[in-house]
């Protein structure tokens, strides 16, 4: 055996340029295939955690997809509103630990802003259940204070102390804008790689204050009043658009949810946030099972690459298999000589893939989490990934036994004496 | 056990059932540390003779013996061992595996045969004695080393094949055609070299060629057309 290992690699060094092609096309393939996975499943893990230590969401009744998109993900929009008294009694449930009200229609230069009170800031917990966390200042503390995401602060350059205007709607431009009342950046939070970061938020007297003399969408003549003023009115809100329910028990959430789902009084809808994103991933699934099936595709040419170069290869061999033959090799040398090549090809193969996937880890990690707000971690192949790169050396062994075959039928028939 | 090197009877082989047969040779011997010069031109059963010999081919009747084994009776492996046992081959060209270096050209067979390495390793190891084999045949393995192979010139490969064929010690060397790429002298030159060291050895060498003038270094002349019936006078 070890005769025929020698025989493999110096057959192998004697073709460097085709070898170093083969083992660069298996090597990216590799990379790919991993780094395909290593990918999904961090980006899985990282949608799982957008919203973590939240028992329930309760919103208008819609889909349940819909609710989580609009009050988590900050995509598309309520179709309703509940009102202020459900949202009263749902907090004052006797398993209801804390309660968030999520405020939400209104934007500012694309950016999603969402009323909420305190509780925002001391209960919403994302990842693995960590709390907000403040770059600079404070919670809003005034009326037109606002605090601002991560990504709002960097893409608009917003520092403390900073006005911006709220636009009435969810577009980027061309909107009635509620530029009487500015409001003033009191915070900006830390980097959460999940939609916080691009939230701008006030409170909920803050959305009354902007929306007094307004109505379905349109200032109405007249009714107008200027900052100071609304100051002085009662901003009692009269209705949210979602409320962040946290439980003392999570096995309360079930008779909750029933229980609000139920409710004769307004029609209402509470979703349990793990089963729903769980729902939306599924969703998902098609894409997921494209990415992975067009990696297959690609580690497959690359092995497909390596069995041409070792059949092109055959013809001229000829002799070199007429001449182990003549000292002594069997066929089944033949055979082995060249499965080992392929062998050699797709382990070297595979582990350039390897340093291929983490040396474009360490140079993708700083861009996509800056980007995306995905955080690749850098660890130690998972077991996951051992099994695929045994899958692949199995590949390439099977790709290798057909010009093995072919060789040693060749050799067989050839003899010791090539006449050519 | 035959006394004989080789030892061939009734033999008859023929590519398929339906087909003449392309060797019918009812008997040919060659005796232990005999030499001997096969004559014969292309078309006579030369190469299929040479593949019998070795045991990549089997006869559809007929016996031939190798060193007093019966290899035509040998299953695949066990003909593949024998050859590599007791069989050192020189072809008329191409001897060499291109991507080996020089010395593990010559060592070759000592990677498939443990007799034969066995039989190096006594001699003082497989690399020492490629490189006194090596030496032998005129050939300086310091200054060649380093080269590849298939730079070698034409006389200087057959002469590392001479040493690959020789190494361990093997019972039997066949040469085929083994100067024909040769100039007169150079021919003469690699026979006196071949025959000598196999001499000392104690060596068989069948010698396949149609080239005349070599004959007289020979004990004895066998014409493969004489002795091969299938072929018509």
């Amino acid at each position: 055996m070890t005769a025929i290992l020698r025989l493999a690699i110096a057959s192998l060094r004697n073709r460097s340029m085709t070898v170093l092609l083969t083992i660069l096309a298996i090597a990216v393939s590799v990379a790919l295939l991993l780094g395909v996975e290593k990918v999904r499943t961090e980006a899985r893990t990282s949608f799982a955690s957008t919203i973590s230590g939240t028992d329930l969401i309760v919103g208008a009744r819609s889909g349940s997809t819909q609710l989580l998109l609009y009050s988590v993900f900050r995509i598309g929009n309520a179709t309703n509103n509940i009102s202020w008294r459900s949202y009263e009694r749902i907090a004052a449930q006797k398993n209801v630990a804390w309660t968030i009200p999520l405020s939400l229609g209104d934007s500012h230069r694309g950016f999603r802003v969402v009323g909420t009170n305190a509780d925002f800031f001391r209960y919403y917990r994302y990842g693995r259940k960590q709390l907000l966390t403040f770059q600079s200042g404070e919670p809003f503390t005034d009326l037109y204070h606002a605090v601002i995401g991560a990504s709002v602060a960097r893409e608009l350059g917003y520092s403390l102390g900073d006005d911006l205007v709220i636009a009435h709607g969810l577009g980027a431009e061309g909107f009635r804008k509620h530029d009487d009342k500015p409001f003033v950046v009191s915070g900006i939070l830390k980097p959460t790689g999940t939609p916080v970061d691009r939230a701008i938020h006030v409170s909920l007297q803050g959305i009354e204050a902007i929306h007094i003399g307004w109505q379905g969408g349109t200032p109405v003549p007249g009714m107008a009043v200027d900052a100071d003023e609304a100051r002085a009115r009662l901003l009692q809100p009269q209705a949210v658009t979602a409320v962040l329910v946290g439980l003392n028990s999570r096995f309360a959430a079930f008779d909750l949810q029933r229980q609000i789902n139920e409710d004769r009084r307004e029609p209402m809808l509470a979703i349990l946030p793990g089963v729903a994103l769980q729902e939306l991933w599924d969703l998902m699934g098609t894409a997921e099972t494209a990415l992975g099936v067009i990696s297959t595709m690609v580690v497959t040419t690359g092995l497909l690459g390596m069995m041409i170069m070792l059949l092109a290869g055959l013809a001229e061999r000829r002799r070199e298999m007429a001449i182990l033959r003549s000292v002594g090799a069997r066929a089944t040398h033949v055979f082995g000589l060249l499965v080992v090549e392929a062998f050699l090809l797709t382990v070297v193969g595979a582990l350039l893939g390897l340093g291929l996937l983490y040396a474009g880890l360490a140079i993708a990690q700083p861009i996509v989490s800056a980007e995306f707000g995905l955080h690749l971690t850098i660890s130690a192949p998972t077991s996951g990934d051992l099994a695929r790169i045994g899958i692949v050396i199995a590949g390439g062994l099977l790709a290798g036994a057909i010009p093995a075959w072919r060789a040693s039928r060749q050799s067989i028939a050839d003899g010791m004496i090539v006449r050519t | 056990m035959s006394d004989m090197a080789v030892e061939v009877a009734d033999l008859r082989f023929a590519w398929s059932r339906r087909e003449a047969p392309v060797l019918d040779i009812p008997a040919l011997s060659v005796a232990h540390g005999e030499t001997v010069f096969l004559q014969g031109p292309s078309g006579s059963g030369k190469t299929t003779l040479l593949n019998l010999l070795g045991g990549v081919t089997v006869p559809q009747s007929g016996t031939i013996q190798v060193a007093g084994q019966t290899i035509s009776g040998l299953g695949g492996p066990r003909r593949d061992r024998l050859r590599a046992d007791r069989i050192g081959f020189i072809f008329q060209l191409f001897n060499l595996v291109p991507y080996l270096g020089l010395i593990e050209n010559v060592a070759l067979p000592c990677r498939f045969s443990a007799r034969r390495r066995a039989n190096a390793n006594d001699a003082g190891g497989t690399e020492a004695e490629a490189v006194r084999l090596l030496t032998r045949m005129g050939l300086d393995p310091a200054d060649l080393a380093e080269r590849p192979v298939a730079e070698l010139s034409v006389g200087q490969q057959q002469r590392v094949a001479a040493a690959r064929a020789l190494i361990g010690g093997p019972d039997l060397i066949i040469a085929d055609e083994p100067t024909s790429a040769l100039d007169a002298a150079a021919a003469g030159a690699f026979l006196s070299l071949i025959l000598g060291e196999a001499h000392s050895a104690g060596a068989t060498v069948l010698f396949v060629s149609h080239d005349d003038r070599l004959t007289p270094s020979f004990d004895r002349v066998i014409s493969l057309p004489e002795i091969n019936r299938a072929v018509a006078p």
